[in-house]
């Protein structure tokens, strides 16, 4: 039996919108080894984000499997699915989605504290060098909201890898940066998660972002069109 | 002469109205007319007046008991009393009652003290001028033809007890006035009925006992109050079994001697009396007893004699501790207590029976309100 | 870890809203004040009572008192010589009973206390038997009060004060005062101070001890007592009891002295349940703050409750969180409240101490019980309820779903969808309010004694009201928000309707804005129309019942209605003086009737059917009611009176006299608004053939048309003054014009603290505009940012905040006058009629109205100031993306 990370299998999601329903995703089946860093492609409104969800655990499919690190998440309870967020999972949002009233200090502790195995010494620590890595450590006491978006998304890269999480999601991460600094984030990403064998998954539709991943997944309407890693052709960085 | 308890009341009096005196009482004076039986009635006009009664008591099966019950009344003087009510303070009455236990030791008191009321009598406190009746509230003393009526209860003891003379009444003093000091109106009028035949019932914790017994009864009005110089008396009425009594008193004074004015009355077999001045007779304690609760320390036990009659007697206390402690609204204590008597008369062996009052060793002479 | 979140994703927050924290904590505060300060203050009042009645009874077990009639004659104490004689129940030979007489009299202070305030403090006087009464009572002495003499006390004109009065007026031993006593002016002498152990410190030291005998010459009632204290064996009470009944006659109560109490108590109940009931109105209005800022606080914060969710915090920890929040509001807004509800009740104690004295029992009333046990439930209430109120929002941030970190207005739509249903349960919940109303009230058991009635669901209909209100709010905005809309862009142009537009996508938010709105401005109206219906029908009562051209009363009811008589000698003199026409001796006192205090009237019929006017309430003329009381040998009784009782015309009332109990017919029920406890009024020769006691309280002198009022009042004064029985009477003569102001001067000092709660609610209600406003307006900065994206100025996004809070003042205005006016009706029509009896016409106080109309819109836009400048200053880039 092999070991993903990640798997997928016939995973459907439906949405009610009053009488209407909505089929966000269906049949969707997939697989992501440990230490891959793919990229979940598609326009707007294809799926992307409720994939992410759907394999953040903060959603839950309508029909299908999803297992991680080969737990079927479908068997948990909202205290398991907690869990798993907090130990397995990081994640950085299109819109930063730090708290605005913490600090970018206290932002990135925040996994650290809510997991709470270590000393205060130790998270000082580990947050410091974690947002000396992705160079925010000039800004330790500042609250996100006087930072600018590229910094905010470095800080919220930093919350998401600092407890060290077997999976990183990623949803447009840079979708509200500009060009300079949406590479910046992504190097850091790639770089930071190489460097801890971690699985990343990233929603976006950027191909210069895809570039960075070492496999491409396409969604279209719900559903998985193709299974391939990028072309570098299409680059046009 | 004059009883001291009396002057006990009248130092009370003092205590409480120093400075209100000017009150036109009337004074006891020499040659007063007495009237029986109107004159065992109250006299208003005097500023204080008491009744009092102790005596020795038998039951059935053979058991001793003393008594004591004194109503007084007293004016206070107030000058500016309120007009419009029934119930101005022209008199104080109060009353003391006391049961010796002598087999027992157990000795049983209480007071009542209340005013007049002007109109109504029942249930309240008061003396009728015009014939024999004081009360206060269910305790009275009233006369029919000669029987003297006493009944005061309490929920722990009572008596029912009818009191009849088995001799004439004695007036103490010289020309009717028991004078107390040298002052002029410094006395009182002080009549006795030194033996009076008695019997009825006892009432003690619970159970009513028929009683038979002989009582002595004083009546004493004045206006006046002791002196200064006095500190308190102690006070004899003897009742000896060949029907003689003698009363005597003395007054002790601040230097511890006694005044010249103490004195009592000897009373013959057959009625006749005569005053016994200070320079005839001699007092001397035997022994002492310190209270335990007022601190006091009294003299327990008296040699008494009389050289000129030839009359040497012991007076023994039934028991030390009847000392009497009333609260409301003055503080006093003394001794009152029956006590038993052996001696001589003419030679002759002689048994009786006493009461002795002692005031003035507990320095309890305090206003409590 | 909770608790570090708590500080700083709570607590920071709530710093970051300083203001509209603050807003909320002095809504709570006030709320809580406001509770805590009417309750200290009826508890002053009945401890007060209480302890005065424990003190004065001291040892006492046993006493009695008239029923029927004002006092006994004190040759009753003849009757009671058994008692010193009665067995004792185990075999003592007698019992230990005691019994003493006494009298009192309520004086009052006659002028100025020692600082030359003017004062007409209520004195209760006892004349007491001093050579007995320490058996009874304890008496402590001020350190230097101590009577040199014991029986200085029984001179003419002697008392003990208590040490309190001695401090006010600076009275020491030695001293001497006058009292108002009556139609009198006593001078005492102080012959000792009463410290505040003991008897002293009855009636809050304001109390006057003398011996029987000066209390009965001071006060010319030789003969009299009120009462007669008993001492005896607990066990034999009983018996003693039954026997003394049977034995006393029926116009005489027999009873433990804790009866009084219990009396008191019950008599106050309606007076003081209802300032209860408004205090607690101002807590509601203090909840829906808490709501109000709750749900905002969620709704705003839904995606960050998202990314805590995302990032592993359990729904278990978002509900503490949110509890917490609520909890910490709820406390510091709680002691904000208890400091603030303390020194309000300081004020609040002399206004309802003057109300009872005016109208219930003659007895002073001082200081302040701050009592442990009502702070406590104070705390409680005011943190349990703000958490309750909080609940609603807490469960909603609960649930919030960990996608909703990357999903927005998710809320707002399910409110959309949501608003339907609610209309159909808040109309559901309407009906039932409707049913409540109709309900009678709740009969209440006090103790041993006579029940009690109580307009419970009187105040469930209203809760009901305000709670269907606010349930079809949201409908009632998808009506009017779209009208308003179309009506705003033609008269402010293009952003006023953007502004309508955008209250209606936030339709959630703007109905808990509104509906808080709602509460606080319903209860500003209803409480208006209640006092301002209440007073218009006094005013027309008074017009028309009260015609007595001269109304005289004797010096001691200054302050005090309740006690006080007139020598009825002075009628004679007033009936010749010139232009009088009629003179009728009225006699009114307090009586004890099945169990309950009521007043007995006795008046003059005849004249009063010549010259003046009660208004029957079944509309029959007076002179036809007062012919057939006449050949009937009947009474009449007040409305409040027949519906406490259960009374009605034609009934016959059984009143126990001194020759026993005799069965009187009604003759007619009138209305009064001058005494909920109810009056029974007989006319004077059917009193006197039964009642021992032909004196007066006051005497209502009618003129001849010619007369003029001022120069008769001069020429009374005169003739009273030259004759030697009345030269030292002392009389209040009010003209008739001067009269009904004064009864509109204690109507108004009755309704002191409904008006203090009236502007407070008023406070209230502008700290709910501001409060919601500024909410909405800050969770609309984002919608200007982008607004300002799209061009639009400074000017256009301020006018555009001030709209919206215009038209929140307007919605507010139009739900809350709508369900004021409901709840004013529930008011005057069940709630006041089944407490008190009263029958109040419904007057719309439209002056008040449109005032409040005004001042809720000048609020709504004034408070819209700030956030309107927040909105237009914020960067709009800022605003757009730091979401």
């Amino acid at each position: 039996m092999t070991s993903h990370a990640i798997a997928l299998e016939n995973v459907c999601k439906i949405y009610a919108d009053g009488d209407r329903k909505v089929e966000a995703l269906s049949d969707i089946s997939l697989s992501v080894s440990p230490g891959e860093f793919v990229a979940l492609m598609g326009p707007s409104g294809c799926g992307k984000s409720t994939l992410l969800n759907l394999i953040g655990a903060i959603d839950r499919p309508t029909s299908g499997k999803i297992l991680i690190e080969n737990t079927d998440t479908s068997i948990l309870d909202d205290t398991g699915l907690t869990k798993l967020r907090q130990t397995k999972m990081g994640y950085v949002f299109q819109f930063f989605n730090l708290l605005t009233t913490l600090t970018v200090k206290e932002n990135v502790a925040l996994p650290l504290e809510l997991a709470g195995q270590m000393t205060e010494e130790e998270m000082h620590i580990r947050v410091s060098n974690l947002l000396n890595q992705v160079g925010m450590d000039h800004r330790l006491d500042f609250y996100p909201a006087n930072l600018s978006g590229g910094e905010m998304q470095r800080v919220a890269i930093a919350r998401a890898l600092v407890n060290k999480p077997d999976i990183i999601l990623a949803d447009e991460p840079t979708g509200n940066l500009d060009t300079e600094n949406g590479q910046h984030v992504l190097e850091l990403l790639q770089r930071l998660t190489q460097e801890n064998g971690q699985t990343v998954l990233m929603a976006t539709h950027s191909l210069e972002a895809a570039q960075y991943a070492h496999r491409t997944l396409t969604i279209r309407d719900g559903k998985l069109v193709d299974n391939q890693t990028p072309s570098p052709v299409e680059t046009g960085a | 002469m004059q009883k001291p308890l009396y002057l006990l009341i009248c130092s009370l009096l003092i205590l409480i109205v120093p400075l209100v005196h000017a009150a036109p009482f009337q004074q006891a004076l020499p040659g007063y007319p007495y009237q029986f039986p109107k004159d065992h009635a109250s006299h208003n006009n005097f500023k204080t007046e008491w009744w009092y009664y102790t005596g020795h008591l038998k039951t059935d099966a053979g058991k001793n008991y003393g008594y004591e019950l004194t109503f007084f009344r007293s004016n206070p003087g107030i000058k500016n009393l309120p007009t419009k009510t029934n119930w101005a303070l022209n008199n104080i009455y109060f009353a003391h009652f006391a049961v010796s236990d002598e087999s027992g030791k157990k000795f049983f008191h209480t007071q009542k003290l209340g005013r007049g009321h002007s109109k109504m009598d029942a249930g309240l406190f008061g003396a009728e001028t015009d014939k024999y009746h004081v009360w206060t509230q269910n305790w009275q003393a009233t006369l029919d033809k000669d029987t003297h009526h006493l009944a005061a209860a309490t929920p722990e003891f009572g008596i029912n007890l009818d009191l009849t003379p088995a001799k004439p009444l004695v007036i103490h003093g010289k020309n009717g006035v028991s004078q107390k000091a040298s002052c002029k109106g410094c006395a009182s009028h002080y009549y006795s009925y030194s033996r009076l035949n008695t019997h009825g019932t006892l009432h003690i914790n619970g159970k009513s006992h028929p009683v038979t017994g002989q009582s002595w009864m004083d009546h004493e009005f004045g206006s006046n109050q002791l002196t200064d110089e006095q500190t308190g008396w102690d006070w004899f009425s003897i009742q000896l079994d060949n029907n003689m009594e003698l009363m005597l008193y003395i007054l002790r004074q601040k230097d511890g001697g006694a005044d010249p004015n103490s004195g009592g009355t000897l009373i013959n077999a057959n009625g006749k009396s005569r005053y016994v001045p200070l320079t005839e007779f001699n007092v001397i304690p035997i022994d002492e007893w310190k209270s335990p609760r007022s601190g006091g320390t009294y003299p327990m036990g008296w040699k008494i004699n009389l050289p000129e009659e030839n009359i040497n007697l012991t007076i023994t206390p039934a028991f030390p501790n009847q000392e009497l402690h009333t609260q409301i609204p003055n503080g006093i204590t003394y001794w009152e207590g029956a006590c038993r008597v052996t001696g001589t008369v003419q030679g002759k062996k002689i048994t009786g029976q006493a009461y002795v009052e002692m005031t003035g060793y507990a320095e309890q002479f305090r206003q409590d309100i | 870890m909770l608790t570090k979140l708590f500080l700083r994703f709570i607590v920071r927050d709530l710093w970051r809203n300083k203001i509209r924290t603050g807003l909320t904590l002095l809504g709570i505060g006030l709320g809580v004040a406001i509770l805590l300060a009417i309750n200290l203050a009826n508890h002053t009042a009945l401890s007060t009572f209480q302890d005065s009645i424990d003190r004065v009874s001291g040892k006492t077990n046993l006493e009695v008192r008239p029923k029927t009639v004002a006092d006994m004659d004190e040759a009753l104490l003849q009757e009671l010589t058994w008692l010193w004689t009665l067995p004792g129940e185990n075999g003592e030979n007698i019992s230990e009973a005691h019994y003493t007489p006494v009298l009192e009299e309520t004086a009052v202070w006659p002028g100025q206390d020692k600082d030359k305030n003017q004062t007409h403090e209520v004195i209760q006087v006892m004349g007491v038997d001093m050579l007995a009464d320490t058996a009874f009572r304890s008496y402590d002495w001020q350190a230097d009060g101590k009577p040199d003499s014991f029986l200085t006390v029984f001179e003419a004109d002697h008392a003990y004060i208590g040490e309190a009065m001695a401090n006010r007026y600076g009275l020491e031993s030695g001293s001497t005062f006058e009292l108002f006593v009556n139609d009198r002016k006593v001078k005492l002498t102080v012959s000792g101070l009463l410290s505040g152990n003991g008897i002293g410190g009855a009636y809050g030291g304001s109390l006057v001890l003398m011996d029987l005998s000066t209390a009965q010459d001071t006060f010319n009632r030789a003969g009299r007592i009120t009462r007669i204290d008993f001492k005896v064996p607990e066990k034999q009470i009983p018996t003693i009891m039954d026997r003394l009944t049977t034995q006393l006659p029926d116009t005489l109560a027999v009873q433990r002295p804790a009866r009084r109490g219990a009396q008191v108590n019950k008599m106050l109940s309606a007076y003081q349940q209802n300032l209860t009931t408004l205090s607690f109105i101002s807590l509601l209005v203090g909840m829906f703050l808490i709501y109000n800022t709750m749900s905002i606080s969620v709704i705003r914060r839904r995606p960050e409750v998202g990314i805590l969710r995302a990032l592993g915090i359990s729904t278990r920890s978002v509900f503490l969180l949110f509890l917490f929040e609520a909890g910490l509001l709820g406390i510091l807004g709680t002691l904000i409240g208890m400091v603030g509800g303390v020194v309000l009740a300081k004020g609040a104690v002399k206004a309802v101490s003057t109300t009872i004295q005016a109208l219930y029992v003659a007895q002073p009333v001082s200081g302040l019980n701050v009592d442990p046990t009502l702070m406590g439930l104070a705390f409680i209430f005011g943190v349990g309820l703000t958490i309750v109120a909080a609940l609603v929002p807490i469960w909603e941030a609960a649930a919030v779903s960990p996608a909703e970190a990357a999903r927005r207005a998710s809320y707002e739509s399910k409110m959309q969808h949501l608003s339907k249903k609610l209309l159909w349960i808040g109309l559901g919940v309407g009906v039932l309010a409707y049913i409540a109303s109709l309900q009678p009230p709740v009969e209440f058991t006090m103790g041993d004694y006579s029940s009690n009635q109580m307009p419970l669901f009187g105040y469930l209909s209203a809760l009901l009201i305000i709670l269907a209100g606010t349930l079809v709010i949201p409908s009632v905005l998808q009506v009017l928000l779209p009208l308003l809309a179309n009506l705003l862009k033609r008269t402010l142009g293009h952003e006023a309707r953007l502004s309508a537009l955008s209250l209606q996508g936030a339709i959630g938010r703007t109905s808990v804005a509104v509906a808080s709105l709602m509460i606080g401005i319903a209860m500003m109206v209803s409480l208006a129309m209640m006092i301002g219906s209440f007073r218009e029908t006094v005013v027309s009562w008074v017009n028309d019942t009260l015609r007595a051209d001269l109304w005289i009363e004797p010096i001691s009811r200054t302050n005090n209605k309740q006690t006080g008589r007139l020598d009825l000698s002075i009628a004679k003199v007033i009936a010749e003086v010139p232009g009088v026409a009629a003179v009728d001796p009225f006699l009114e006192f307090p009586i004890e009737f099945e169990g309950d205090r009521a007043n007995l009237g006795v008046g003059n019929f005849d004249v009063i059917a010549n010259f003046g006017n009660l208004q029957f309430i079944d509309g029959e003329a007076t002179t036809d009611v007062f012919d057939r009381v006449k050949t009937q040998r009947g009474l009449v009784v007040t409305e409040s009176f027949a519906l406490k009782h259960h009374v009605n015309k034609g009934d016959t009332l059984t009143l126990d006299t001194p020759s026993g109990p005799v069965g009187f017919p009604v003759g007619g029920v009138y209305y009064d608004y001058s005494s909920e406890l109810g009056y029974i009024v007989m006319p004077r020769p059917l009193y006197l053939e039964y009642f021992d006691d032909n004196s007066a309280s006051n005497l209502a002198v009618f003129l001849t048309p010619q007369a003029n009022s001022q120069t008769v009042r001069r020429t009374i004064f005169e003739r009273l003054k030259n004759n030697e029985n009345s030269k030292d009477v002392l009389l209040n003569i009010q003209t008739n014009r001067e009269l009904k102001k004064e009864v509109m001067v204690i109507f108004d000092n009755t309704f002191a603290i409904t008006y203090a709660l009236h502007a407070i609610a008023i406070v209230v209600a502008m700290l709910a505009v501001m409060n919601s406003l500024f909410a909405l307006v800050m969770e609309s900065r984002r919608e200007f940012g982008i607004l300002k994206y799209l061009g639009a100025g400074h000017q256009q996004i301020k006018r555009m905040v001030m709209v919206q809070a215009g038209m929140l003042g307007l919605l507010g205005n139009i739900t809350g006058m709508t369900i004021g006016f409901l709840l004013a009706l529930l008011l005057i029509y069940v709630i006041n009629r089944q407490s008190f009896g009263w029958t109040i016409q419904l007057f719309m106080p439209w002056g008040f109205l449109i005032q409040s109309f005004i001042l809720v819109m000048a609020t709504a836009i004034l408070s819209g100031l700030i956030p309107a400048r927040l909105a237009a200053r914020i960067p709009a880039p800022e605003v757009v993306r730091a979401e």
